[in-house]
């Protein structure tokens, strides 16, 4: 290895170490023997893990997270992909406005989003429910998914969609079955976005769901202050291992929607495979 | 459509009725008429931005015109979304759709058009593939391919459904010069087995030349010329098209006199030289400009003169040798002539031996001169 390349090397490593250090931490705590957090850890065991399993609590928890990850994954695509087709794709004035006020969700101080939620949900008896949350947490997860899209639709070439519907696709089916599976990578990037940033949501949802139902942050944010055990850490080492998943699922589903999309089975012909595809 | 030699369709009559598209302030087509007989090859040429490709967008939909209308068969199309014009493209790049399979790419016009029983599909794809000389790759996507194989992925994609109308914006412009001309062949005879209507767009006279029935000469949104091949280069309407289309050699003058079968100009650097009058021939007083073909000038270098020919004295600036002929360029009083001399005549010449080139009186255009300041 020659000198420059060694230094460029190790200088990656330090970084990533850095980057990767609190995640270290709460892994290796997660795996402590003993019931304070320290780092690092006198011995190992999995009692905090079986101690999360056997928790009622902790369980509804990750339930609830999961359940408002997914429909604000839902709303936040189902808003986000046309949104980004607009921006990218309409003659808009007010545009840079758009560009703004979505931006903007992303820079509000969480305080300041979860009143301003609290306030507007609370009349509409959207508090203490799953949907409800899902809406709150949308506001901040539709950036991710915007951002995403129109940053896949801006580097979409348009002609391949014209050559869709210059070859007898109506507009809306040239979108479903190229423009959609083309920028799909983006799409499943910005809706893992999303959801991870309704997984980590704390403020809104301690506005919203009080201290009756608690998604894994809220939870974890009381154990803190509660009860310093390392159940924390192993509940943390769940949120990462949930946010590892999802890349993974990610890239292997791109990989499927590249094969898949090639044709699907809506056609008379497509039960029979063609000659060329094994 | 049942077997897999399908019949040839009848192309498309086109009409274009004072076409007009606007770019903010860029005049991109500007009142383009024209009239596209069915099953012709027509060819827009012209210079970049002269409005080739609005042209084309404005024929196939995808923008709207200002003003003016298209008509297919008669009739106004522009109620008529795109998809439902019945037409085939080709791209520049291709816009092969790059998740699916060169089958599926082919497949896909029919899918959209007329869902057929899949031994029909299967058939009706591999008779286009055959069509366009590209069998054995359906199943390849289309980043597994040569420009070349793509390029005909394309052919066979725009052609498949046999619509009426094809559109071709300079597909050969991303191959080499060999491939190029190999497919310009390819294209002329695809044309005839199908029977559709061809417009195709090119900034490359040569493949205007090659290939069309009829060739319009854009400039700056504007049609400037249209005819034949043989019509525009050798008689082109104005110093653009003459220009345009092959190497002119231009020599400004100004009408003298004029009788009924002889108009006398004298040229701006003072040789005067009579050339058939033609049937508009300009007054004495007007100005003109002389277009005299490369190919039609040769070049002698005693001082002997031909009372028949048109000649000018000059010194060789370059002889450029190009194996089936030379490129001599000479300096004459009138500015610079270029000779093409066949064969391989020319190899006694060297920059800067005293000639004469000299030409046909026969073999002289006149061209209106632009009345510029
Ligand atoms: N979408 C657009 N917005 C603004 N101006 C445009 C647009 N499309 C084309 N133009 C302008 O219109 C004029 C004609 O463009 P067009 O693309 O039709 O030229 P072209 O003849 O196809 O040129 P080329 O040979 O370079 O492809 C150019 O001046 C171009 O800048
Ligand atoms: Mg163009």
């Amino acid at each position: 290895m020659r000198p420059a390349r060694a230094v460029q090397v190790g200088l990656t490593a330090l970084i990533l170490l850095y980057l990767l250090f609190p995640v270290i931490v709460v892994l290796a705590i997660s795996f402590s023997s003993a019931t304070y957090l320290r780092f690092p850890p006198p011995g190992l065991s999995l009692r905090w893990y079986a101690k999360l399993a056997a928790s009622d609590e902790w369980l509804q928890a990750f339930a609830l997270t999961l359940q408002v990850g997914a429909v604000t994954t839902l709303f936040s695509t189902l808003l986000g992909v046309p949104a980004a087709f607009g921006l990218v794709r309409l003659e808009l004035r007010a545009k840079a406005l758009l560009n703004g006020l979505l931006l903007m969700a992303l820079i509000t101080p969480a305080v300041i989003r979860a009143l301003g939620s609290y306030l507007f949900f609370a009349p509409l008896g959207l508090v203490n429910s799953v949907v409800g949350l899902a809406c709150a947490h949308t506001v901040s997860a539709l950036p991710y998914l915007v951002i995403n899209v129109v940053a896949s639709l801006k580097g979409f070439d348009l002609a391949i969609e014209r050559a869709a519907v210059v070859h007898g696709a109506s507009p809306l089916t040239a979108i479903r079955r190229i423009t959609l599976p083309i920028i799909a990578p983006g799409i499943l990037v910005g809706a893992i976005f999303a959801f991870l940033s309704s997984a980590q949501e704390l403020l809104v949802s301690i506005y919203l769901m009080g201290t009756v139902r608690k998604p894994l942050a809220v939870k974890m944010w009381e154990g803190v202050r509660v009860a310093v055990d390392p159940t924390i850490a192993a509940a943390s080492t769940g949120v990462i291992v949930m946010a590892v998943l999802a890349f993974a699922t990610a890239s292997v589903l791109h990989r499927r929607v590249r094969r898949a999309t090639a044709w699907d089975a809506s056609l008379p012909e497509a039960a029979e495979r063609s000659p060329g595809r094994v | 459509m049942t077997g897999a030699e399908p019949a040839p369709s009848r192309g498309a009559a086109v009409t274009l009725a004072r076409l007009t598209k606007r770019f903010g302030s860029v005049l991109a087509v500007d009142r383009v008429s024209l009239e596209v007989p069915s099953g012709s090859f027509v060819t827009f040429l012209g210079p970049s931005g002269s409005g080739k490709t609005t042209t084309l967008n404005l024929i196939a939909g995808f923008i709207e015109p200002d003003a003016g209308e298209v008509f297919f068969e008669g009739r106004p199309v522009s109620r008529t979304p795109t998809h439902r014009r019945d037409l085939g493209m080709v791209f520049q790049n291709y816009a092969l759709f790059p998740h699916m399979t060169v089958f599926d790419n082919v497949a896909f016009p029919l899918r959209m058009r007329r869902p057929l029983a899949r031994r029909e599909l299967t058939a009706a794809v591999a008779s286009t593939l055959a069509l366009v000389q590209l069998t054995g790759l359906e199943g390849r996507y289309p980043r597994q391919l040569s420009g070349g194989q793509q390029q005909r992925v394309a052919m066979a994609r725009a052609l498949v459904s046999r619509p009426r109308l094809l559109l071709m914006d300079e597909p050969l412009g991303a191959l080499d010069k060999k491939l190029r001309e190999q497919m310009q062949v390819e294209m002329k005879a695809i044309h005839r087995a199908v029977g559709s209507t061809f417009l195709y767009v090119t900034h490359d006279q040569a493949e205007a030349l090659a290939m069309s029935d009829v060739v319009v000469v854009m400039r700056d949104g504007r049609v400037e010329q249209v005819g034949s091949p043989r019509e525009l280069y050798a008689a082109p309407a104005t110093e653009f098209v003459a220009d345009f289309l092959g190497n002119a050699n231009l020599l400004a003058g100004r009408v003298t006199a004029r009788s009924d079968e002889t108009l006398v100009v004298a040229l701006d650097g003072g040789t005067v030289l009579r050339v058939p009058a033609g049937r508009a021939a300009p007054a004495p007083g007007e100005g003109v400009k002389l277009l005299v073909r490369p190919e039609d000038v040769d070049v002698l270098v005693d001082e002997r003169t031909d009372g028949e020919r048109n000649a000018l004295p000059g010194k060789v600036g370059e002889v450029i040798y190009l194996g089936e002929m030379t490129r001599v360029v000479v300096d004459t009083p009138e500015g610079v002539v270029v000779a093409r001399i066949a064969g391989q005549r020319g190899g006694d010449l060297a920059p800067g031996h005293a000639v004469v080139v000299s030409w046909p009186p026969t073999a002289v255009r006149l061209l209106p001169r632009p009345t510029a300041p």
